[in-house]
């Protein structure tokens, strides 16, 4: 009795100490990334002029749309201590063929883009069963949810057209205040996931549980219970990224949203979401995303050709990681 | 009584041995059947050789020449290539009409069992190669676009993006770079400054914000006219300016016409260039006719002499809207088995 006493005081007292280096690494990050997104703008506005004007910002914020909303689906899970969720491709294929088909039937937009979202749910669900009810590896598991997914929707679907004056597209094209209103999902889910994880319980269970499962299980934490949390609402958040998609692509192919996987985990852990799980700030991932989809832009205002988008990306997708190993390493050492 | 006994066992063998041997030498002097075998490319969103589900066009035509007829999915993948790549060799075809990315492995397979190989878009040594004319598809393409821009802009678009697809190598180069030559000749004196390519690989997806951030790098630009690789490159354009604002005006044309037909086709794609893909393994009978009399055409397997070319089809979005969509020519193809594609469907100006 005594030592189970000692156990969930010294469970407690490393959860405690754990999210205080959580979140002071996040607020470091976010300095970092304010800076190098700055650098990034003053850098181009040095070049061209006319890098600061409306076309420009609406061509970012449109960047910004499905990569913003994609990231919080994804530091749902590294934070939950799911390292990271392979299946993300899937969610949003299955979600975006659902918002097509059920456009094309004529259904009423709530109700599409209500039974699209519950389907991420689905996929969310599918990882649960293996990865907290089988306790398979959540590499492995969502990776394998991600390639079953992926090859029924091919034989399902082949591609779906969208009428270029449907809602669904409409709704693509719509500016509110300047911004798509396609940019409004991301920006809401950025303010409400860092609220929750900054002043609710539910939130700092969900990084207790990445970062130390041993410390948060003594201090009566349920793990199944916030994992399960975790998968689902990031397939639920991703399924949101698929309605956009469908809203910015009137032919939709079995192979969209495949290319989506290198930007989203390089946001994620630029941002500093630890893939051991357990850290990470949402208001870091935002500027992350900021940062990733004012890149191509600009490269394209230096001449330089889409090629060299993904070649970047994955030099700082390099950079984070090995940042992040180092801190970890440094971490156990002391 | 034993020598009875031996005549008997002596007849029943001979009549034996006959038996086994007669229906075998009777099956040696029958001519053998033609057979012909067709691996599907398996592409999603195809009809025909090149899509996932059967080829009835290939079939109608092996049936109304009396050949044989075996057929195989590739399925886009390299084991299930492979392994139909050995089926097709234990079915012992005759000729093969396949599509898949060549490899050394089943170039020598196919070599080895001595099966002529008819092939499409990607070349490859030894096989027949059957394409497209690209480079007249794009120059065509270009063309009809370069006398829209002419009538409508008189030939002053503020830019030209043209949405490649890196990846398929010359073919892009020939149709990509053929769209931006037939705009030039139509337009000569259009600013080569104004010709900006990107890569598009071929979807709305990726064109889309791509060309979304070379309009915002040519602020100034608002007459955009819009070539590529595919129709989707091109609509990806389309959308990218219609998402920056209403201010753009844009003409857009496409190729292989998977977006330009149908109830769902956008204002601004303003045509494309069919090559009825839908129908491709009708260009082939004219090459599988003589390997079936028993000649040995010449071999022609470069993409800059192939053994049969198959014609582009230039369209605008109002003929367009006159045919029929890619599987109902495929259905009604299959019952012209000794015609083609072009020849039922390519408006006669």
């Amino acid at each position: 009795m005594k030592s189970k006493i000692f156990n969930s005081i010294d469970g407690a007292s490393r959860l405690s100490s754990l999210l205080t280096k959580a979140g002071s690494r996040g607020e470091g990050n976010v300095l970092i990334l304010i800076a190098i997104w700055s650098l990034l703008i003053i850098v181009s506005v040095l070049h061209r002029r006319d890098f600061l004007s409306n076309t420009t910002f609406a061509a970012v914020t449109y960047n910004m749309c499905i990569l913003g909303v994609l990231v919080i689906a994804q530091a749902l899970v590294v934070i939950s201590g799911g390292v990271l969720d392979l299946s993300l491709p899937v969610s949003i294929l299955l979600s975006a063929y659902l918002a097509a088909t059920l456009t094309n039937m004529g259904l009423p937009a709530i109700l599409v883009i209500f039974i699209s979202i519950l389907s991420g749910g689905f996929v969310g669900l599918c990882n649960v069963f293996f990865i907290v009810k089988l306790k398979l590896n959540p590499l492995i598991a969502t990776l394998a949810v991600g390639f079953v997914g992926s090859g029924i929707l091919t034989l399902v679907f082949q591609r779906v057209l969208l009428s270029y004056d449907s809602w669904i597209i409409k709704l693509g094209l719509i500016r509110f205040f300047e911004f798509p209103l396609t940019w409004y999902p991301m920006a809401l889910l950025t303010v409400l996931t860092f609220c929750i994880f900054k002043y609710t319980r539910i939130g700092r269970r969900i990084t207790a549980v990445g970062g130390n499962p041993v410390a948060a299980k003594i201090s009566g934490i349920s793990l199944r219970k916030y994992r399960s949390l975790a998968f689902i609402v990031s397939g639920m958040v991703s399924a949101i990224a698929g309605v956009v998609l469908t809203s910015f692509t009137p032919e939709l192919r079995n192979t969209s949203g495949a290319t989506q996987l290198l930007p989203v985990i390089t946001a994620v852990v630029l941002s500093g979401f630890s893939l051991a799980g357990g850290s990470g700030n949402f208001l870091a991932l935002f500027l992350a995303v900021g940062f990733l989809s004012t890149l191509p832009t600009a490269l394209v205002f230096f001449g330089l050709g889409s090629f060299w988008v993904a070649f970047i990306q994955g030099m700082l997708l390099i950079f984070a990681v090995s940042a992040d190993s180092y801190k970890l390493i440094k971490l156990k050492g002391r | 009584m034993k020598n009875r006994k031996q005549l008997g066992v002596t007849i029943v063998s001979l009549l034996t041995i006959c038996a086994l041997i007669l229906p075998v030498t009777h099956a040696t002097a029958a001519p053998k059947k033609f057979k012909l075998c067709v691996g599907l490319g398996g592409i999603p969103g195809l009809v025909g050789l090149l899509g996932p589900t059967t080829d009835g066009i290939a079939k109608a035509g092996a049936k109304a020449r009396g050949w044989d007829y075996y057929e195989r999915n590739n399925k886009l993948d390299a084991a299930t290539t492979m392994k139909n790549a050995d089926l097709f060799i234990q079915q012992k075809c005759s000729a093969l009409l396949f599509f898949a990315g060549p490899t050394d492995a089943l170039a020598a397979k196919f070599a080895k069992a001595k099966i002529p190989v008819i092939t499409y878009d990607l070349p490859r040594e030894g096989w027949y190669f059957l394409g497209i004319d690209n480079a007249k598809a794009g120059f065509e393409g270009g063309k009809a676009l370069g006398n829209i821009i002419k009538a409508e802009w008189n030939c002053q678009p503020d830019l030209v993006l043209n949405s490649h697809g890196y990846g398929v190598g010359i073919v892009d180069a020939m149709r990509s770079g053929g769209m931006s030559e037939g705009i030039k000749a139509v337009c000569p004196d259009i600013d080569p400054k104004k010709f900006k390519d990107f890569e598009g690989s071929g979807s709305i997806e990726v064109s889309s914000p791509a060309a979304r951030d070379i309009l915002a790098a040519n602020p100034n630009a608002k007459k955009i006219a819009a070539v590529g690789l595919n129709d989707a490159g091109v609509v990806g354009v389309i959308q990218a300016a219609r998402q920056l604002g209403s201010d753009y005006k844009v003409l857009g044309w496409g190729q292989d016409g998977n977006l330009i037909t149908g109830d769902k086709v956008d204002p601004d794609l303003k045509g494309s260039v069919l090559y009825f893909l839908e129908g491709y393994s009708s260009y082939a009978f004219s090459l599988l006719d003589e390997i079936a009399a028993g000649k040995k055409p010449p071999m022609r397997d470069a993409a800059t002499n192939p053994a049969v070319l198959v014609k582009p089809c230039p369209v605008t979005a109002a003929q367009a809207a006159t045919l029929p969509l890619a599987e109902a020519r495929a259905v009604a193809g299959a019952k012209k088995p000794k015609s083609n594609l072009y020849n039922m469907y390519c408006p006669k100006k």
